[in-house]
């Protein structure tokens, strides 16, 4: 592994100034948060900015409020840690709690953000190497050569996303905002996943995620994720589960837009099931129903050889992981 | 363009200039030679470079020294109050045997101080958690455990 | 009164505070004047032809004090401990043979300098043909990695003991079942380092992170063309080995190379993605194993091949090949034995010794099979392991001849946990649970070619307290700190009455280092010669202001006072005082040296008795299965092991809880991805390759089962790898128990474990 390449520090005190220094820098420019990802794609060469823009002195952007009738809206840069100690998340939203304990170490939630983990990268085994590792091989797609080592032949890149907070979020339908020089767009989560390897996120390079928010959490909901990995701290997903259901009188709710169920580390990006709505409301919450939903995300995911677990073994766990989720959230509902 | 930074380490205020991309673990170690802090990975999975800051525990090598700048760091050699006098935690890990190489030691006792202070009575299974960033290929962690619940109640 | 007040008593490691407070100094942490830093080039191919290095872009660059290849050298070639007949140039001489070879070094002012210059160095390759999979590479017409070696075997063992075919024709029950085991790293947290200084006499002198200083001592001379006394080898603290720091590697060489071109100090630390992509692993195999039992039980016959895929060069694998058909003979009876092995060169990275060297590979085939043919005899796991069980005064088919031997002890109490089965309940549909056992015998200070010589000094200071010097490594498995209570006790002083010296070739005496379980056993028996001695000058002196006969005084408690009449005393520090200072002085200094009597055993025949004795063990394993999952949680452990006596049972204890952690890790978690087409690990990192943290263990229960061995110091044995044989069979057979299919593959993971559970449902 190298040492940390050279660059330029910029500490913007505000959300204005880091705006205009993006509009100043463009493409020269990354974005700093907590780093504990970004770190080591310098050190492997794979990033290699004239400029970083720390958010970390930007004021207000590690702030969490929750109220009842808007929800919650947390900053960009607050930590995964301090996201779990926040009284409001854990009251009201106990599953993105949970989720975000299940990123990496507690050493490294104590400085990874909400905002980095989801815009991480993608990953693939090929990809997150050192420059003297990949020097083996000729240069993939996402490190801007014209083959994948993963795929023979194709024009695309696999890469795999993979972070934690983001199904969770999607579940509960949650919205970003992204400021830049000329203003702010607020787009759903869901919109912000571009679904491609190369460029996971759909954030522009004069822009900066600066805010999440959630809606209050409706009666009768009820939400979780389920992570595999093969050690139970630190990895990253094998694959993962999130999924948000309504319960009333002991079934399913009638309303189809009261369940979603999205699928973690099988591909470029999250993936919503679709239709799993429309095969739950109503239903009896029973193996028979989740099994239909389990099915089609079985379906509808391509795993590749490019992380942690075989694509047969993920692909193996879609429905399995499914059915998981759906009773762990089932289960919070009823409670 | 090295950036003058101070840096507060172990309740010592240190005025340095640095490149800003050295990182926090390459400054404790090159700039201040405090050794304690070990270089296992370089890449935030080994827990060998966790330090204290502002009293949560972090990782080093994935931190840039400049943005330390107003942060309270708290590395190994100042955890003892002096040196006839150590740390409770230290003293545990002596007495109970969690120290067999000793690299990856420094890290752990400091995440085990962070743990300790936010949660004084962690069960096994939050101490287990707790450290699972913080390899060990020497102890199978059994008596680092014992030695954190000894330190808890001493 | 207590038999000893110092041996068997739970202290403090002698280097435990230093390394609580930070201020253990590694190899990565000294600093020189001056100092300079280097940087490795390594290939980027499997297989290929150097044609040209140009280093000349990088001795340009500002601050690069020099660039060396191998016509730097002298040609050297290292490795092969056994025969001296090394194959290994510390750079690359005409061709590279797996990706990670040396190839070239830069010494400059910085890090980043070094670094830079690295990319400037242009190397012309002829790519070749690579071969990574040692069934193949043994194939005619395979790429051959070595001139020298047909087949690209790199060296087999034929052993034949008995006779096979009638054990197997007098069976019951004869299984035959291919096993595979997996690459695995050592792990330890510490990277490689080196540090070297040339001066103007012409002498080296050198810190690195060396498990066994002893092996640099006497390859670095012949490496760089010196005298043997002008390199001085000085251990600092080392931060882990498990056998991956015994052999000397090519910073080693290049910082001294650096050092000498330079005139400066040069310090070389390899990043944790070198050691984990290039750096040593343990032996991944193929093995073949046919066992014949008896429908009572009694194991007649065993006959095993295997291939070991040692990579790009022989190290230590003629010891390999050899300990992985040898210990077929342990810890059972076996009448009849045969043996091929293979240790084969492939384009990977080089294998080596590793905590149990070869052992766990083949105990985890053997006594995995061991439960599969119980089941089919309908005999009980732990009943067939008693059955067969070696005991003390047996002499095995190869030679082995088996001294002290508690491991009925060890399977007996190993089998209490069957109660365990009762704290089960009802479980869940989708979990099962099993318990499982494993057992195994090891050797303790086997003498593996040359001398096995261990010598210690023991110098008592004028104030009473002593330095042991030794040249025996604590590479954290807590031998200074055994050696210290060992010569302790002899003199009837207090542990914090005892200040270490760290091995360091100008000083301390010849002893070839840590590896092969050797230093409690070897080492512990110089130390307590050495001890005995400065105790009998000491007690020359004694005897006449006591007015007594010097054998009638015993040393205890600080005390020295005479046996039948203890009235007549005086304190140590004072009976010293008096030795040094009376009349012309005295240097109070003992000496000691010991090597047990055994031969070289003959590797390729197997024949002789390699250790003078053996430890022996069981452990048992409760796992739970999650059969949605296919996850494995090992949910508890208990491991038993005879180590003659525990000098120490904490840190006994913690070498058992370690060796377990290791083969846990084996078991279930640890394997390198294989990138396509280049041998190359895909997951040279803490990330991705898995070893077990805190939530991945079990509780362990360990206990120290004394046997009391007649030539081992205080009676001890080793007890720092044995454990790590059974963990992985225990972890095994506790599946087989659970799910009733034994996955014959390591790592045991969730996928194998559900297609398992597919397959047998399907039939």
């Amino acid at each position: 592994m190298r040492r940390m390449p050279r660059f330029e520090y910029h500490a913007p005190a505000s959300a204005g100034e880091t705006a205009s220094l993006l509009s100043e820098y463009g493409d020269a420019a990354r974005l700093i948060a907590g780093g504990t990802d970004l770190l080591i794609s310098m050190k492997q060469r794979l990033s290699t900015p004239e400029h970083l823009i720390s958010l970390s002195s930007v004021t207000g952007l590690d702030a969490v409020d929750y109220d009842e009738k808007t929800g919650l809206r947390m900053g960009a840069a607050v930590t995964l840690a301090s996201l779990t100690q926040s009284p409001p998340i854990k009251d009201k939203y106990p599953a993105l709690e949970a989720a975000a304990r299940k990123v990496g170490s507690v050493q490294v939630r104590n400085i990874a953000t909400l905002g980095g983990n989801l815009c991480l990268d993608t990953r693939c085994w090929y990809y997150n190497q050192s420059d003297y590792w990949r020097q083996s091989r000729p240069p993939c797609h996402k490190t801007g050569g014209e083959v994948c080592h993963v795929v023979e032949g194709s024009k695309r890149c696999f890469a795999v996303y993979s972070g934690d907070t983001a199904p969770i979020l999607m579940a509960m339908g949650a919205e970003v905002k992204l400021m830049s020089g000329g203003g702010e767009r607020v787009i759903s989560l869901g919109e912000l996943f571009t679904g491609d390897g190369l460029r996971p996120n759909a954030v522009e390079p004069h822009e900066f995620l600066s805010e999440i928010s959630v809606p209050p959490p409706a009666a009768g909901s009820g939400v979780a994720y389920v992570k595999l990995r093969l050690r139970e701290e630190v990895d990253f997903p094998i694959m993962g589960v999130a999924a948000r259901v309504t319960m009333s009188d002991g079934a399913f709710g009638s309303a189809p837009q009261g369940f979603k169920v999205v699928l973690n580390a099988v591909g470029s990006a999250p993936v919503e099931v679709e239709g799993a709505g429309e095969m739950l409301a109503g239903k009896a919450p029973e193996q028979a129903a989740l099994e239909e939903v389990a099915q089609v995300a079985r379906a509808s995911v391509h795993p590749q050889a490019n992380t942690a677990g075989t694509p047969e073994y993920r692909r193996m766990m879609v429905p399995v992981l499914v059915k998981h989720a759906l009773t762990e959230a089932a289960a919070a509902a009823s409670s | 363009m090295k950036q003058l930074i101070s840096l507060n380490v172990n309740g010592e205020t240190h005025e340095l200039a640095v490149f800003p991309w050295r990182t926090l673990q390459e400054v404790i170690r090159e700039e201040l030679k405090l050794t304690g802090t070990k270089k296992g990975c370089d890449t935030g999975d080994c827990g060998a470079c966790t330090v204290l800051l502002d009293g949560r525990a972090v990782l080093s090598c994935l931190l840039l020294a400049v943005r330390c700048q107003d942060a309270e760091i708290v590395t190994i050699e100042g955890l003892a109050e002096s040196k006839d006098r150590l740390h409770p935690l230290q003293e545990a890990f002596v007495n109970h045997g969690a120290i067999q190489c000793g690299f990856c030691t420094p890290g752990v006792i400091l995440t085990a101080k962070a743990l300790l202070d936010s949660n004084p009575n962690p069960t096994k299974e939050e101490i287990r958690v707790g450290i699972s960033g913080n390899l060990c290929r020497c102890t199978g962690y059994a008596k680092i455990i014992e030695a954190i619940q000894a330190a808890q109640s001493a | 009164m207590e038999e000893f007040t110092v041996v068997g008593k739970r202290l403090p490691r002698v280097d435990a505070v230093v390394k609580a407070t930070g201020e253990a100094m590694y190899a990565a942490d000294m600093e020189l004047p001056g100092m300079l830093h280097g940087k490795m080039l390594r290939s980027p191919h499997p297989h290929a032809r150097i044609l040209n290095i140009d280093t000349g872009r990088a001795e340009r660059l500002q601050g690069v004090k020099a660039v060396v290849t191998a016509k730097d050298t002298l040609g050297y070639r290292y490795g092969d401990l056994i025969l001296g007949k090394g194959d290994e140039p510390f750079l690359a001489t005409e061709k590279v043979r797996f990706v990670g070879d040396e190839v070239a070094a830069v010494a400059a002012v910085d890090e980043d300098t070094a670094e830079e210059a690295l990319q400037l160095i242009d190397v012309e390759y002829e790519l070749l043909p690579a071969v990574f999979d040692p069934l193949e590479a043994m194939e005619e017409g395979a790429p051959l990695l070595h001139e020298h070696a047909a087949n690209n075997i790199a060296c087999k063992s034929t052993m034949r003991f008995g006779d096979v075919e009638a054990g197997f024709r007098r069976s019951d029950c004869v299984r035959e079942d291919r096993f595979e085991t997996q690459p695995v790293c050592h792990a330890f947290l510490e990277p490689h380092a080196a540090l070297a200084t040339y001066d103007s006499t012409g002498k080296i002198t050198f810190w690195g992170s060396k498990q066994s200083p002893y092996f640099t001592y006497r390859n670095m001379p012949r490496a760089l063309g010196l005298e043997l006394s002008k390199v001085r080898i000085v251990q600092p603290f080392i931060g882990g080995g498990f056998g991956g720091k015994n052999e000397m590697f090519s910073l080693d060489f290049t910082a001294a190379l650096l050092s000498m071109k330079t005139g400066k100090p040069v310090k070389i630390v390899y990043g944790q993605e070198e050691v984990l992509s290039a750096g040593r692993q343990r032996n991944p195999t193929i093995m073949d194993i046919k066992t014949g039992v008896g429908k009572d039980g009694t194991i007649m016959a065993i006959k095993c091949r295997i291939v070991a895929n040692g990579g790009a060069y022989i190290s230590i694998g003629r010891m390999t090949r050899y300990l992985m058909g040898s210990v077929l003979a342990l810890p059972y009876r076996v009448p009849n034995l045969e043996y091929d092995g293979y240790r084969v060169y492939t384009n990977n990275q080089v294998c080596c010794a590793q905590r149990g060297h070869g052992v766990p590979q083949v105990r985890y085939a053997a006594e995995s099979q061991l439960d599969m043919i119980a089941r089919e005899l309908d005999i009980d796991p732990l009943d067939i392991r008693l059955k067969n069980a070696l005991q003390p005064g047996d002499n095995t088919v190869n030679g082995f001849r088996i001294t002290s031997c508690g491991l009925t002890e060890c399977l007996q109490k190993a089998g209490e946990i069957k109660k365990w089965r009762e704290e089960w309940g009802e479980l869940p549909p989708n979990k099962k649970r099993g318990i499982g056992f494993g057992a195994y015998g090891f050797v303790s200070g086997p003498r593996v070619a040359g001398h096995n010589t261990a010598g210690a000094m023991v110098k008592v200071h004028e104030d009473g307290a002593i330095s042991v010097l030794t040249g025996a490594t604590d590479s954290g498995q807590g031998s200074d700190s055994c050696l210290s209570q060992i010569a302790a006790e002899v003199l009837g002083l207090g542990l914090d009455k005892v200040r270490l010296v760290m091995p360091d070739s100008e000083v301390t005496p010849l002893d070839p280092g840590t590896f092969g379980s050797r230093v409690t056993f070897v080492s512990g028996n110089a130390v307590w010669i050495a001890a005995d001695d400065a105790r009998k000058q000491l007690a020359e002196v004694g005897a006449e202001l006591l007015g007594a006969h010097p054998e009638e005084l015993v040393f205890r408690n600080e005390q020295v006072f005479v046996r039948d009449d203890p009235e007549k005393n005086m304190p140590f520090t004072k009976l010293v005082k008096s030795a040094c200072y009376s009349g012309t002085g005295r240097t109070i200094m003992g000496r000691g040296y010991f090597a047990p009597e055994l031969e070289v055993p003959n590797y390729e025949t197997g024949e002789g008795n390699m250790s003078a004795t053996y430890s022996f063990g069981a452990q048992a394993a409760e796992v739970e299965v999650d059969t949605d999952t296919g996850k494995i949680t090992v949910t508890r452990m208990k491991v038993l092991h005879d180590c003659g006596r525990a000098i120490n049972p904490m840190h006994v204890e913690g070498q058992l809880e370690g060796s377990v952690c290791g083969g846990l890790g084996q078991a279930l978690l640890e394997d390198k991805i294989k990138g396509k087409d280049t041998g190359q690990a895909s997951n040279p990192s803490f990330m991705e390759y898995k070893l077990p943290s805190a939530v991945d263990m079990p509780d362990i229960e360990s206990e120290a089962v004394e046997t009391i061995d007649p030539v081992g110091p205080f009676g001890a044995k080793e007890s720092g790898e044995g454990v790590q044989v059974s963990t992985v069979p225990a972890i095994t057979n506790a599946v087989y128990d659970a799910l009733g299919v034994m996955v014959k593959t390591l790592p045991v993971t969730p996928e194998k474990i559900l297609k398992a559970l597919e397959k047998e449902n399907e039939e």
